[in-house]
């Protein structure tokens, strides 16, 4: 493994690389696109997992952090979902350029797996792609994130305590900022309103079946993608509350590889 | 400011991220600050916290490695048969020698939340090149004022009268659930603090190394966070009523951040755990400002 920041100067990502343990006589690189804010921190290690799994089954890997987030630099009200989008693409650039390689394939986690989806739309040069539990609705997303912090503010609430102070308690969720900027970005996202395929093979995995999802799988069908839908019940590592419980999903990562490996042509 | 990201360790199999200040400040002049992991989190801590406090010390001029301890974060597992407290301690050390291969730096400031404090503790405890250590939600004591304070809130609960009093079930048995008598590890459950048990060195041990670390000239800052530690702490001069014999060097210093959760999730709570850290750092550590720092530290 190799731990590294690229990109442009003023705002270094960070990066963990992972060379193909396996020789092939046709390499291949995958990036992984990280969920973001506490999710983030949530996947790490599952993430690190992952990674491990693909170099040995062959592949290169390419972990990565947004700008803002994680060990990149930005502080945590800096970036948003145009900033992150950026980043998937200077994420593949590196990966391309450090393996001299023409196709990429990516792999993301909730938001990760929707950004990955708008990138790899705008792209020609995306061989497959795994959207493991993806938001499809920006605007929901954003409920999901504000009915969880109101849920932990009740929490609160129950301690007697005084409620946060008004900037704080519109301005973050869930210990990070939520800026007018990430949550303008985020309210233009509408996978379903996609109009161009994001790559020839999709893999759209979850922890639960979901209506949306399978209106995605629908939807990329019709933009001409080969769509395979899983649902395997493992636990939502992203949703994992406290910090001395660690959960890597076994099933869930042995089947995102076993697919890759299957379209792989 | 620079970060860089490091591969270190006998093995190369620990990772971390060293930020070096700008130019202009001599690293060997000031301790290196090591940012241990909060329980399994890896190293941006939680809410990527330890990110910006990296930073901002490095904008004081200390150099800081946040680090994953084996296991954690990018950082391989060991194959060895070390104790966690071992392998800690071990890794910790590499972590020092790493700085003073790469940096000159002799001398650290080690910080930890939770299980990060329970490492901070030991480490300064074991490894004389440390200087001082911040533990957030580390050791603590039950006190006579503990339980008459946990107990009273308890008796004067409206909501807790009115659940008596509108049940069904047994009173006598609901009475004891409300004032939460006969276990108090299982009762003292709060809605935004830890769900599980810690374990403390016996009070008369931890008071021991406190001593010796005193003699030796290390300084220490205990943070407690009310919603983290409401089963072992809950008022400001707790740590004062355990060990009053400390109560008159200028070594230790002790803050209660009332209302804060374990894992301080307001913004502003991270800001001012931050901003309290690289105060008492930049105060104790850099040597036009010692003197000043030990007539504020506060007496405990």
């Amino acid at each position: 493994m190799k731990l590294f920041y690229f990109g442009d100067p003023s705002g270094r990502i960070f990066g963990a690389s992972e060379a193909a343990r396996v020789a092939s006589s046709r390499p291949k690189v995958v990036v992984l696109c990280y969920p973001m804010g506490q999710e983030q921190i949530r996947a790490h290690r599952a993430f690190r997992n992952l990674s491990m799994r693909l170099s040995k089954a062959g592949w290169h890997v390419l972990r990565f952090d947004y700008f803002g987030c994680g060990d990149s630099a930005g502080e945590s009200d800096e970036g948003d979902a145009d900033q992150w989008m950026s980043d998937v693409v200077a994420a593949i650039e590196q990966a391309r350029l450090a393996h001299g390689l023409a196709k990429v394939s990516l792999i993301g986690l909730r938001l990760g797996a929707t950004l990955a989806t708008l990138v790899a739309s705008q792209r020609n040069d995306i061989d497959q792609l795994v959207l493991w539990d993806p938001i499809l609705d920006g605007r929901g997303f954003l409920e999901e994130l504000s009915a969880s912090h109101r849920a932990w503010l009740a929490r609160r609430a129950e301690m007697g305590w005084d409620p946060p102070k008004q900037d704080d308690e519109v301005a973050q969720v869930l210990g990070f900022p939520l800026t007018n900027g990430i949550r303008k970005t985020l309210e233009e996202i509408d996978l379903l309103g996609l109009s161009k395929r994001p790559a020839r093979n999709v893999l759209i995995i979850e922890a639960d079946e979901d209506e949306d999802a399978r209106r995605l799988e629908v939807h990329l069908r019709v933009l001409d993608c080969d769509v395979e839908y899983q649902c395997l019940p493992e636990a939502k590592i992203w949703l994992r509350l406290t910090m001395n419980q660690r959960v890597v999903p076994n099933q869930t990562l042995e089947q995102i590889v076993a697919w890759l490996a299957r379209t792989d042509r | 400011m620079k970060e860089t990201a490091i591969l270190f360790g006998k093995l190369g199999a620990l990772a971390g991220v060293v930020t070096d200040p700008d130019c202009g400040f001599d690293p060997r002049h000031r301790p290196a600050i090591l940012l241990l992991n909060a329980g399994l989190l890896y190293r941006v801590g939680p809410n990527r916290v330890y990110v910006r406090l990296a930073r901002v010390l490095a904008s004081a001029g200390f150099v800081t490695l946040r680090l994953d301890f084996s296991g954690i974060g990018d950082s391989e597992s060991r194959r060895d048969s070390l104790t966690r407290e071992e392998s800690s301690l071990r890794e910790a050390q590499e972590a020092m020698d790493f700085l003073a291969v790469s940096r000159g730096i002799e001398r650290f400031v080690v910080i930890g939340l939770c299980g990060g404090a329970t490492n901070a503790f030991r480490i300064t405890r074991d490894d004389p090149r440390v200087i001082g250590a911040v533990m957030i939600d580390g050791y603590a004591y039950r006190t006579f004022g503990y339980y008459l304070r946990h107990y009273g809130r308890r008796l004067v609960s409206r909501r807790r009268w009115s659940n008596l009093f509108t049940g069904k079930s047994d009173s006598g048995r609901r009475l004891r659930r409300m004032l939460q008598i006969g276990n108090a590890d299982q009762a003292l459950v709060n809605p935004v603090g830890v769900s599980y048990v810690r374990t403390f060195p016996p009070r008369d041990a931890t008071l021991s190394d406190l001593c010796v670390l005193i003699d030796r000239g290390v300084y220490m800052f205990f943070i407690y966070s009310e919603g983290g530690m409401d089963r072992y702490y809950n008022y400001e001069s707790q740590f004062e009523d355990t060990f009053p014999s400390l109560c008159s060097n200028g070594k230790l210093r002790v803050k209660f951040v009332r209302e804060a959760d374990h894992t301080f999730t307001l913004l502003s709570h991270q800001r001012m755990l931050v901003d309290d850290i690289e105060d008492w750092v930049s105060t104790t550590f850099t040597t036009s400002k010692r003197s000043a720092t030990i007539r504020s530290t506060m007496a405990v």
